[in-house]
Formats: structure tokens, sequence, C-alpha cells
């Protein structure tokens, strides 16, 4: 039913004359063979498909050109050390797994081409970032063997308590679930920091300087 | 020649001397609807004669090389107006570039010649509902001028508009809204 407003309203629009000029066109058109134009108009599935097509299209040069998950490789050198559920021989760890080793079970990881850390038994560790500017990896409760050739700042190492800071050296770092470390500097400097506090710790020589921490 | 052709009284015999390409036949077609379609597409361009025109032409010229198409399933009338819609939306997206905006001056071509002299506030009504429906979008346009010129259905908008029912009746009500809003306004 009309809208008894707008039919009131439409009532004043007068039906308009086609010109007699449009005939003759028509005519002149007819006689002349010209026929009329003709207009792609897709219909509603063509516009669906050719949506989905290109969805899928965009989906696809996503996936393969997405960037390569940043991973460190990871080399067993004893026992069974495992990262997530995957027993490693030769692997990768990739951000955000863990790797764990049991009592007998010892790990080599190659980070980035910055330098190895190696992984003693009953070590629990996650690779934490991956970046040019930043790679970390946390240390839940274990000990690792860092041996780093790479500008300062750019490693890190997160325990429970503290944060080792590569400044360029090797170092061994312990931590317990409770909180408790110990860092021993090998060779070069580690910036040892906790809380609000930092420390930067000296290899020298002929003892190894450390320094134990306790949250 | 055959004129005053309402739309249920299309025979389907002129249809069919249309399809075989009499030339009479088609020009009762022709004028049977000639003014409606005319009047339909100068509302729809704002008053734009020339496009009305040109619109116009080219339905008639469409309907006259595919009435063999037209199987009879739905109104000759229907069937029609669905050209006068594709081929208004056809020209208002190629159009869209160069504006065929509304103006004063087209919708003083809208108007009877002798109006004037009738009714003057008829005459300045029907100017502000022309300014109002050349503000609405062409989505609300179509239909509403379908309703108001052609009294079609909502089933015959929609297979006109090549739509649903549900959004003939969407758009109409959304474009009462919308005009009945614009034209408070112009009062």
């Amino acid at each position: 039913m009309k809208d008894p407003m707008m039919n009131e309203e439409f009532g004043n629009l007068p039906l308009v004359k086609a010109p007699d000029s449009i005939w003759t066109s028509i005519e002149a058109a007819l006689d002349a063979g010209i026929k009329p134009k003709r207009v792609f108009r897709p219909s509603m599935w063509a516009i669906g498909l050719a949506a989905a097509a290109a969805l899928g299209v965009g989906v696809f040069t996503w996936y393969a050109l997405r960037a390569p998950k940043a991973a460190w490789d990871v080399v067993r050198l004893e026992g069974t050390p495992s990262v997530g559920s995957r027993l490693i021989e030769h692997g990768k760890i990739e951000l955000g797994e863990w790797l764990q080793t049991d009592a007998s079970s010892r790990a080599r990881i190659a980070v980035g081409d910055i330098g190895t850390e190696e992984v003693a038994p009953n070590t629990r560790l996650r690779m934490v970032a991956s970046r040019p500017s930043e790679q970390r990896l946390k240390l839940a409760h274990g000990e690792i063997s860092a041996s780093v050739s790479a500008p300062p700042r750019l490693f890190f190492v997160d325990t429970p308590a503290s944060t080792a800071v590569d400044l360029g050296c090797a170092y061994t770092m312990k931590a317990d679930g409770d909180g408790n470390g110990l860092l021993r500097v090998t060779l070069g400097w580690v910036a040892l920091e906790w809380e609000r506090s930092s420390a930067n710790i000296e290899h020298s020589t002929p003892l190894a300087r450390s320094a134990s921490i306790r949250s | 020649m055959v004129t005053g052709l309402r739309d249920r009284e299309i025979a389907a015999d002129i249809i069919e001397s249309c399809r075989r390409g009499d030339r009479d036949a088609f020009r009762a077609l022709y004028e049977a609807y000639k003014d409606k379609v005319y009047s339909i597409a100068l509302y729809f361009f704002h008053g734009n004669e020339a496009a009305a025109s040109d619109i116009t032409q080219q339905v008639f010229l469409k309907m006259l090389h595919s009435v063999g198409q037209f199987r009879g399933d739905a109104g000759f009338s229907t069937w029609l107006y669905r050209l006068v819609v594709n081929a208004c939306m056809d020209e208002a997206r190629r159009a869209k570039p160069r504006e065929l905006s509304a103006n004063s001056a087209n919708h003083d071509a809208l108007t009877e010649p002798d109006s004037q002299e009738q009714n003057f506030a008829r005459q300045q009504t029907a100017r502000s509902v022309l300014v109002a429906l050349s503000a609405l979008p062409v989505k609300f346009r179509l239909p509403i001028l379908l309703r108001y010129f052609e009294d079609l259905s909502y089933e015959e908008m929609a297979a006109a508009m090549n739509c649903s029912m549900g959004t003939v009746a969407s758009r109409l009500n959304r474009g009462h809204k919308m005009l009945a809003r614009k034209l408070e306004s112009l009062r």
C-alpha cells in the first residue's frame, strides 16, 4: 500500500510526455541497423565467485610470502632433549617453544649467527624473541653456557630473578625455580640486571668472576 | 497506430508481432510506455532531458532486440521496467564522473508549461519533491519512482530490480523516511 502522504506529494509530479524526437531517433537507428549497446552486467553469483577467488588468491599470497617463523637450530649432544613434544636430533626451536633436557640429556642451540648455547641436563628454557635487535631466551631452571660474538646488548637471558645482558662474552648461567641464580663469566663482560639494579660482571684471569642472585 | 494501451492490456499477439519484427506492433508498445519510461528516466536523472531521451531510446531498442527472450513468466511491464532499471543504473554508473547533478534549471523542465497559471502552490510542491527525490541515493530513488509512477507491486518491483521483495520493502521504507525528512527541511 502506498503511503498516502507520499501519494499526495507525487500526485503533483506530472507524467512528462516523451519528445517526438525519440521515436525519430529510434527509427533512424532501426533503419541504420544500429543495435543497442551491450553492457556487461555480472550476476551476483559471478560477483560472489570473483570475490571468493580474490580472497583465495590473497590468502595464498599471504601464506606464500609471509615472513618465515623465527627459529634457532638445535642439536642433540647427549640423551633425549625435546622441543615441545618433539625429541630432537637435529631440529629447530621456534618462537615461544620450550626446550627441555632431562638428567641425562644435553643440547646445543645456535642463536642465529651470533653464538651458541650449550644446554646442560635438567634444564628448561624458552625462545622468547628473535629479531635483528634482540635475541632473547628465558631460562626457567637449569644451566646454560653461552658463547656470544655480537654487539653489546643484543643477546639476553631472562631467569626468574634477573636478566643477563651480553656485552661480548662467554658465561655460564644457572637458575633454579625458586629464583636463585649463579652467573659465571668466563670471557669478557656481562651486565646482570635485577629489579631496578644492574652490575657489570667482568671476567678476570685466572679466576672467573661470578655473581649470585637471589630473588 | 495503437495508443493508450495500459500495462495489462498488452495483448500477446502484439508482443508476438513485435518478435517477428513488425514495426507497427513495436510502435504500439512504444506509444503505450514511452511517457512512463521517459518520466522515470527524467526524474531519475534530475530532469536531464538529454539523458532521459537517451535512456528511453536505449530501452526501446533493447526491448525490440530482446523481446524474443520475453517468456511471459512475468508481466510485460515488469520485464520492460527491468530494462529501464538496468539502463538507468548503467548510465548512472557510467555518468558518475560527469555528475548528472540536480539543478534548478533541470527541475524547471519537469513542470508543465501551463502549471504556473493553474496552481503556483502545486508547482512549488512538485519542485520540492523533485529536489528531495534528486538528493536520494540511486538505490532508494528507483524503487520510489517505480512505486509512484508505475504503481508496481512489491513482487513486480523485485523482479524489475532483480532483488528480493524484502529488499524492495526495506529500500522503500528507508527511501520514504529520507524523502520525508528532506521534504520537511525544504518547507
